[in-house]
């Protein structure tokens, strides 16, 4: 079956729960926002690896990529130190891959730390990484799709080819 | 703190931090903590408590971006990664006294 997006659901979810206000939210509303911004970027690189493939195959093959492995691959192409990478990592992707790496560590600290205490800004930190990492995403741009490529190749541990 | 190695790489990087502070203060914004934790994929990444005079500003991402680069080109000779936390004054005092997550962190001297 053909995928479905879920990612702009996530970034919804993420942002309808924190309250609008200046008020102090419950801490477990703080968590769950951060949990939820970061799989709205998780289920957006899940998408993107689904792609590849035909519909018929999307979505049993949604599931393949791993939390840590993407985690290990963009900081590989953020310190451009991946070998599919064919230039220097561009401004936008440089972005996506920071805005990942700190997306899961901040959804790890939230979701399992019970001693990290958070405040609303970070809830709206981790929306806005969110946000922007989808935004870019979704301007289909030919560098960040090229970059999105590498990453998915890089996080599976495909070893480019010697010519 | 009995590994020499590891007490050397805090007294650089609160030299470091304090130093930056001394550029940064003007803005209203300073390092007040860190801690260092080992990370099974980045390495060793800092975690940077910044204080600021007003939390709002911390819902800007340019002031975010601005504020957590810095901090990440300054360390980036001692570590692989800088996660960032900004706070106002009453919630690091909140937050840290007392808590678990309080007692890791390193408090530079001299901090605004």
């Amino acid at each position: 079956m053909p995928l479905k997006k879920l990612h702009p659901e996530f970034l919804r979810h993420a942002e309808f729960i924190l309250p609008v206000d200046s008020g102090r939210p419950q801490s477990v509303v703080i968590r769950r926002s951060i949990s939820a911004a970061y799989y709205a970027v998780w289920h957006c690189v899940c998408f993107a690896w689904s792609q590849k493939f035909s519909p018929e195959l999307q979505q049993m093959l949604s599931r393949s990529p791993d939390h840590k492995q993407v985690k290990t691959a963009a900081g590989k192409i953020k310190g451009n130190k991946s070998d599919w990478m064919t230039g220097d990592c561009c401004a936008d992707l440089n972005q996506m891959c920071e805005d990942f790496i700190r997306l899961q560590e901040m959804r790890h600290e939230a979701d399992y730390n019970i001693t990290t205490i958070f405040q609303k800004q970070d809830a709206v930190e981790a929306l806005s990484r969110a946000k922007r990492f989808i935004q870019t995403f979704e301007t289909q741009n030919r560098d960040v799709t090229l970059g999105m490529d590498c990453l998915l190749l890089e996080s599976i541990g495909l070893k480019k080819p010697s010519r | 703190m009995s590994n020499p190695n590891r007490s050397q790489l805090i007294d650089d990087i609160s030299t470091a931090l304090s130093s930056f502070n001394e550029t940064i203060r003007p803005d209203g914004v300073g390092v007040r903590a860190f801690s260092l934790e080992q990370d099974d994929e980045l390495g060793l990444v800092a975690k940077v408590i910044y204080v600021i005079d007003d939390i709002a500003r911390a819902e800007d991402m340019n002031f975010i971006d601005r504020y957590c680069g810095q901090s990440g080109e300054i360390l980036k000779d001692y570590v692989e990664f800088v996660f960032c936390r900004f706070r106002s004054e009453a919630e690091y005092h909140s937050d840290s006294s007392d808590s678990p997550w309080g007692l890791s962190l390193i408090e530079l001297q001299h901090a605004a």
